[in-house]
């Protein structure tokens, strides 16, 4: 993985409109909007099997 | 050989889920196994945030209405989701600020080429190391311990001689209708929003290439 060697404004350009893009990959994902972060359920679910497992170690 | 892929992502420092969306994605990365570019863009999630607040991670989410009872569930699911993939969030430490200047940092950083390592020390020190990152001393400071010129640094955050880079990545994140983060555009064609699994990332990167791959 390499960087982008770029000056401070960003390549793709602002000025003629961003393309509208294809969204691609789980819609429930985590993100933050806002100060609001959200914690997809399968997410919490998952913390909780974990803990059980460690429970039982 | 191909072309690398270009990565754009918005992210802010305080953002949780950007930091465990960007060891996501690395993992991703690598999955794939191709050549990646990465660029990193400004997001403010919360623009209004003071520099300085004395209290806890707890008592900022209290002003900002989080409910009190829900408060400590919700972070003790988030450092254990971080630690999932590796990396050691403490709240407890944690310094709430406003991330303007931080932005500032990742597009000096990017002047000279070193944007990726500047964003990985930043969210290290925000989220891991309870270093505050909202004030020009503090950031001089670390940008010094990544071998930056200090004073440099400080004339850059003093000046805001990035702000303008940052106002740019925000309006360009408001034409592409991002509204939350991480958000990932890729090959300026595809948005994948959210820490999605890496093999989510390795199987959008795999497309575009073999989508520029059948046009080439």
């Amino acid at each position: 993985m390499s960087e982008a060697m770029t000056a401070s404004i960003p390549v793709v350009p602002a000025e003629v409109g961003a393309p509208k893009l294809q969204l691609l990959g789980a819609p429930d994902a985590a993100s933050c909007d806002g100060e609001f972060c959200e914690i997809p359920a399968h997410h919490e679910q998952a913390v909780m099997n974990r803990r059980v497992d460690e429970d039982r170690i | 050989m191909t072309d690398p892929i270009k990565v754009d992502v918005w992210s802010d420092i305080a953002c949780p889920w950007c930091f465990i969306g960007k060891r996501k994605f690395e993992a991703g990365a690598e999955l794939f196994g191709g050549d990646v570019e990465v660029e990193y863009h400004s997001f403010e999630l919360s623009p209004d945030t003071p520099v300085d607040f004395d209290g806890s991670e707890q008592d900022y989410l209290l002003t900002r209405g989080f409910p009190a009872d829900r408060i400590d569930g919700m972070l003790d699911r988030v450092t254990g989701i971080a630690e999932s993939v590796g990396l050691h969030y403490d709240y407890d430490a944690l310094q709430h600020t406003n991330t303007v200047l931080a932005h500032q940092l990742i597009h000096y950083a990017k002047a000279h080429g070193r944007q990726l390592e500047m964003k990985e020390r930043l969210f290290a020190a925000y989220f891991e190391q309870g270093r505050h990152v909202g004030r020009v001393s503090d950031l001089a400071d670390l940008a010094a311990e990544l071998g930056f010129d200090r004073d440099d640094v400080v004339r850059s955050l003093s000046e805001n001689e990035h702000l303008a880079a940052v106002r740019a990545d925000q309006e360009l994140a408001l034409e592409y209708g991002i509204q939350g983060v991480p958000f990932f555009v890729i090959d300026g064609r595809y948005g994948v929003s959210g820490a999605q699994d890496a093999a989510t990332f390795a199987s959008v990167l795999t497309q575009v290439r073999d989508e520029k791959a059948a046009v080439a």
